[in-house]
């Protein structure tokens, strides 16, 4: 022991002299020189500085530029409160009917073999792909008074458009794949294998879910669920188009901002953006918290 | 079980009848129908009213903005999307993991908020406008505006659609050039670069697709001057609110059409990747 | 070309993969680096080609040195455990790449490239798969691809890491044996690294066993099997049993016996030592003189027999090795063993 312990120190030391022998400028050739590095990094600093991390300051400097008085007093108005309430109920709507769909999507689409599968999952990607104008409009096509089913509703005395129906719709639209999409890869990943064993040890299908599957893919759900909240609160095409803008009532806090910044109520505008923008911070610090701490639980690459 | 057993492989596992039913009947009623509304409006329109109103001077150049700027707004973020995630996932520094996080903010953010935001920053008094203007150019209310706001929107499809292929690159490729004698750059650009070149492909399609219908983030700072600075999905609102479904219907089915086309774009890219270096 | 190696040293971080390596290889000589996982011989091959920067020492291209020469200056090929090819190029196309990022002087014309490639090709023996992409290809065929394009840019030594590693045993036998043809033919200074004794043995003009960052030994396949030179050696090459024994005045005890070894040189040292001996080298008789022992074990495998002994008045078991078709002893059974070759070590574990 004491002897190896003596040869560890002489060849420490013997390459210690090597190391200040040998010049600096050597690297290894699959990286680049330092002095490259340095401006790469710089270079993709101040961009991500400039692009993204200079309007996120901008809001709430904005928001606190007359003081926190003003700030505060943003709230004050009763069409605020009145937004944040909306905001909220739609979130409570939307997130859990997509939460519902999302588990049983992945369910089916991960756990089994069918055919079209592909063609489903290219199905449920679909909102991605379509602008929030357009999520507006065909809501609009099918339930307004000159829509496609608009006469019936009419006659029956069911306003959608232009009401809470509408927006929670447009915002379940909008925020559709979110939840589904980061259980799928996770899932499939994941195998049938702990579920089999559950069902040989005799679990019932519904324990068999709540006690093996569930707790596989918790943070992956938890994700899924607050980024899915974070769209959902902060939607605005597709609501702006199906809400008809109706202060006090069907006024979310996306539609409540453009209102107070097209009335030139600035400090108000970001007071309530800087709310929403909060929101968007505490969904990132999670998920990078998660992805840190969770690495192999989360799947690499979403998409949004 | 008999039933579906021809469209479904055999599983001991429970539940798949009641989870697909339920998957496909939500589906179609919140995505499906409605889509499908739009289409046979705009199919009832027949084709020749549905050019005559793609074709009207203000809606053709509106049209013309949304994809000249998407495009450009796009192409603009691929050599930065390249470098930010270069630099993300083969250096280490103070505040990589700040950084990395901070990449989806776009998706986070609010449109309105993002808007809002960029307008204050990038308007005549704004932080960034007020040295644009010292130059002569006018950043806000212009199709440069416009384009700054689709660059935000877009960066982190890039990012991230490279940012994993990036770094699964197998190290030994770019040895193996290197001991063929080839430089660092030249490695770069004819090793690393052709394999990643699906996931860039992939990424400009998606922040392609994604600007083009573009409306929270752009309608604050473009300003909305007719044939300047007013983009495709503002003038469907516009003929929304005007109560002309059948120009909005003309307009979206449009924007639709490239949605999809960009989609299939994106699933073809992709299975040409596989099947032509194996599973990259 | 020769290659000499000086006193080379690697450590990462706080650990060292090589303690101060010395390393003459002559040119046109086939070498195996030989050592279990972590020994440093891909450490050293890595450093040779500059994909590693050694902390100390020198290595000689051709008496001139190459220590500070970048990997694209040294004109080494190197050929990967798992092939490295480039999948979005074709075959010809990955053989031709060193020869393409030439600058414009030096690259040759485009017509002798494609002349290379095909000639190249006809020495793989893949002659009409240049159109083809690596994903087209079986391991053994990807892996001779990659021998090709290694070569394409005439380098002055060969290397190769792990060369056989990633593929399955039948492919791995029949391309050992090509290599073999094929470094006969093209005469190429070549190291190679693996941790498959029977691959080196087989394979190498010379074996350098690595451990711990170390030479343990270096010498013909011959050499290191029939003389091992270190306890590592005997314990990582072929098969041995160790016995712990202990020399009184010069002379070897196995508990109370003595045992008698040939060609042991005189033993300098009194006290606990270790013996080394291989179960082809242990003979036995049911009478006469020996190391008397009792049949504990028999085990059958393939074409010969293992027959376990533990010897008199100790727990130490010896093995020794007879054909299958010979009357086995049974268990319990005495006799009386004849160690005809041994290695034997001073001191205790």
């Amino acid at each position: 022991m004491s002897d190896s312990s003596v040869a560890l120190a002489v060849s420490l030391e013997e390459t210690t002299a090597a190391v200040a022998a040998s010049p600096s400028r050597r690297r290894l050739p699959t990286e680049e020189a330092p002095w490259v590095r340095r401006l790469l990094i710089t270079l993709a600093v101040g961009f991500l500085g400039l692009f993204l991390l200079l309007p996120l300051v901008t809001v709430f400097m904005e928001a606190f530029r007359k003081g926190a008085g003003a700030f505060i007093h943003a709230f004050a108005d009763p069409a605020a409160v009145d937004a944040i309430l909306l905001t909220l109920m739609v979130a409570v709507i939307a997130v859990p009917a997509n939460l519902v769909f999302g588990i049983s999507a992945a369910w089916a689409i991960a756990k089994f073999d069918f055919r079209g599968k592909a063609f489903l999952v290219t199905l449920i990607d679909l909102p991605f792909s379509v602008s929030p104008v357009v999520a507006g409009l065909v809501y609009v096509l099918l339930y307004a008074n000159h829509g496609i089913f608009g006469g019936w509703l009419q006659s029956a005395g069911i306003q959608i458009i232009f009401a809470l129906p509408g927006i929670i719709m447009a915002t379940v639209f909008v925020t559709f794949p979110f939840i589904a999409r980061e259980l799928i890869p996770l899932m499939e990943e994941l195998g049938n294998t702990d579920e089999e064993a559950a069902l040989t040890l005799g679990a019932s299908g519904f324990r068999m879910f709540w006690t093996v599957t569930l707790p596989n893919v918790k943070w992956a759900l938890l994700y899924g669920v607050l980024l899915c909240n974070a769209r959902a609160m902060g939607e605005f095409g597709a609501v702006s188009v199906v809400s008809g803008h109706i202060r006090g009532y069907t006024n979310t806090m996306p539609l409540h901002i453009e209102i107070l910044y097209n009335e030139y109520q600035f400090v108000a505008a970001f007071a309530v953006a800087s709310l929403l923008a909060a929101l968007a911070l505490v969904t990132l610090g999670i998920k990078s918290w998660l992805e840190h701490r969770y690495a192999g639980d989360l799947a690499a690459g979403h998409r949004h | 079980m008999t039933l579906y057993a021809p469209f479904v492989k055999p599983s001991v596992l429970p539940g798949f009848r009641l989870t697909i039913i339920f998957t496909i009947l939500y589906l179609t009623m919140i995505v499906l129908l409605p889509l499908g509304a739009l289409l046979f409006r705009a199919s009832s329109l027949g084709v020749h009213e549905l050019v005559v109103l793609a074709l009207d001077g203000r809606t053709l150049s509106a049209l013309r903005l949304s994809f000249v700027t998407s495009f450009a707004a796009a192409a603009f973020n691929v050599p930065f999307g390249l470098l930010i995630a270069w630099v993300l996932v083969r250096y280490d520094f103070p505040g990589r993991r700040f950084f990395d996080a901070i990449i989806d903010l776009p998706f986070a953010l609010p449109t309105a908020v993002a808007g809002i935001a960029l307008t204050a920053l990038y308007a005549p008094k704004g932080w960034i406008g007020s040295i644009a203007t010292i130059f002569g150019l006018k950043i806000a209310y212009t199709p440069i505006g416009v384009f700054l706001a689709l660059v935000f929107v877009g960066l982190p499809f890039i990012v991230r659609t490279v940012q994993p292929v990036l770094a699964e690159v197998d190290r030994e490729l770019e040895e193996a050039a290197a001991t063929l004698g080839a430089g660092r750059l030249r490695t770069i650009a004819s090793v690393v670069l052709p394999v990643l070149s699906p996931a860039i492909l992939t990424g400009f399609a998606l922040a392609f697709a994604r600007a083009v219908g573009e409306y929270g983030s752009v309608i604050f700072i473009a300003g909305n001057i007719p044939y300047v600075s007013e983009i495709a999905p503002l003038l469907i609102v516009i003929k929304l609110e005007e109560f002309d479904y059948a120009g909005a219907t003309a307009v979206a089915a449009f924007m639709l059409a490239v949605s999809f086309a960009t989609l299939l774009l994106i699933n073809l890219i992709q299975a040409r990747a596989r099947t032509r270096y194996g599973h990259v | 070309m020769e290659l000499d190696i000086r006193n080379l040293t690697k450590t990462f971080g706080s650990t060292a993969a090589l303690h101060g390596v010395d390393l003459k290889v002559a040119s046109g000589e086939l070498l195996a680096l030989l050592g279990p996982s972590g020994s440093g011989k891909t450490t050293l091959l890595r450093c040779v080609a500059g994909l590693e920067i050694p902390s100390g020492g020198q290595i000689l291209f051709g008496g001139e040195d190459a220590s500070f020469k970048s990997v694209q200056e040294r004109n080494i090929g190197f050929v990967f455990q798992h092939y490295a090819l480039f999948k979005h190029l074709t075959i010809a196309d990955n053989i031709s790449y060193g020869l393409r990022v030439r600058p414009r002087r030096t690259r040759p014309t485009a017509a002798a490239i494609r002349n290379k490639v095909e000639e190249l090709l006809a020495l793989i023996q893949l002659p009409e798969y240049g159109g083809r992409y690596p994903s087209q290809l079986s391991g053994g065929q990807r892996q001779r691809v990659a021998l090709a394009r290694a070569l394409a840019v005439e380098p002055r030594v060969l290397l190769l890491d792990e060369p056989f590693g990633a593929l399955d045993a039948k492919v791995r036998k029949e391309l050992r044996v090509w290599l073999r043809e094929f470094h006969d033919r093209t005469g190429h200074t070549t190291l190679f690294v693996t941790h498959d004794q029977e691959e080196a043995l087989d394979l190498a003009d010379r074996v350098i066993v690595m451990s711990n960052g170390k030479i343990e030994q270096e010498g013909s396949p011959e050499d290191i099997y029939d003389r091992p030179a270190t306890p590592f050696v005997f314990d990582f090459i072929g098969e041995s049993v160790r016995l712990d024994i202990h020399v009184d005045k010069g002379r070897p005890f196995v508990g109370q016996q003595e045992v008698s070894i040939p060609r042991l040189p005189p033993l300098l040292f009194d006290g606990p030592a270790k013996l080394y001996v291989r179960p082809e080298h242990v003979a036995f008789r049911r009478d006469g003189e020996g190391l008397w022992a009792t049949v504990v074990s028999l085990h059958r495998s393939g074409s010969s027999r293992r027959i376990g002994f533990r010897a008199d008045g100790t727990e130490m078991i010896i093995e020794a090795l007879t054909p299958a078709d010979r009357e086995p002893p049974r268990i319990g059974d005495r006799a009386a063993l004849e160690i005809r070759a041994a290695g034997l070590f001073s001191g205790t574990a």
